[in-house]
């Protein structure tokens, strides 16, 4: 092999190292969540918000054609989530801007994720996986307020 | 043909190095401008 073939192919493979440390690094020592699918369980159909400790809430949420269950999402500030989300039919994406939260939701599967929000506000949400002739209209919002009222949902 | 094989040679890619280079950095900016950015969002 030629010099600068082989010098061209070490370079690629420690930079590729080097993104995927950075992974790695993001998940062990900055405790950042990667996405993680369950497959063993039965889809839930319904959606529920409900609270599972001191500023920690659990939403079972359900995406289908064309809107997600529920849409509208009250929190307060400081609460850390745990998404788990399915589809009720095909499959459609979950995206929350100004959050590192991308998911898909898939039929047949529950995609869990954790976030935490720490900023008062309106984090918007949509599909981000084209799922018909609405697919634009499918989206909602998580709304995190500073006084700690009862969290809620509305679709 | 003496010359030619001499020409090979002495012959490096100094612009496709450069080019490899310069992709490999711009590789590495936006990467790490859209990690970064992930790792503040939490």
């Amino acid at each position: 092999m030629d010099k600068s073939e082989k010098l061209a192919l070490i370079l690629s493979m420690m930079l590729l190292s080097l993104f995927f440390g950075a992974i790695v690094y993001a998940s062990m020592a900055r405790n950042i969540e990667v996405p993680t699918c369950i497959t063993d369980v039965e889809p839930f159909l319904t959606d529920t918000l409900f609270q599972t400790g001191p500023d920690e809430y659990e939403l079972q949420m359900v995406a289908r054609m064309w809107a997600f269950q529920p849409s509208v999402i009250r929190l307060p500030k400081g609460s850390t989530l745990n998404l788990y989300l399915t589809s009720q039919d095909i499959i459609h994406g979950f995206k929350v801007e100004r959050k590192n939260v991308n998911l898909m939701a898939a039929p047949g599967a529950i995609n869990y994720l954790q976030v935490t929000f720490d900023e008062a506000g309106e984090y918007k949400f949509a599909c981000h996986e084209f799922c018909g002739a609405a697919h634009h209209t499918m989206a909602g919002r998580f709304i995190i307020e500073d006084d700690s009222n009862e969290p809620e949902t509305a679709e | 043909m003496g010359s030619d094989q001499n020409t090979e040679e002495e012959f490096k890619p100094r612009g496709a190095m450069a080019f490899f280079v310069v992709l490999l950095l711009f590789f590495i900016i936006v990467y790490f401008t859209i990690y970064f950015q992930m790792l503040s969002w939490g």
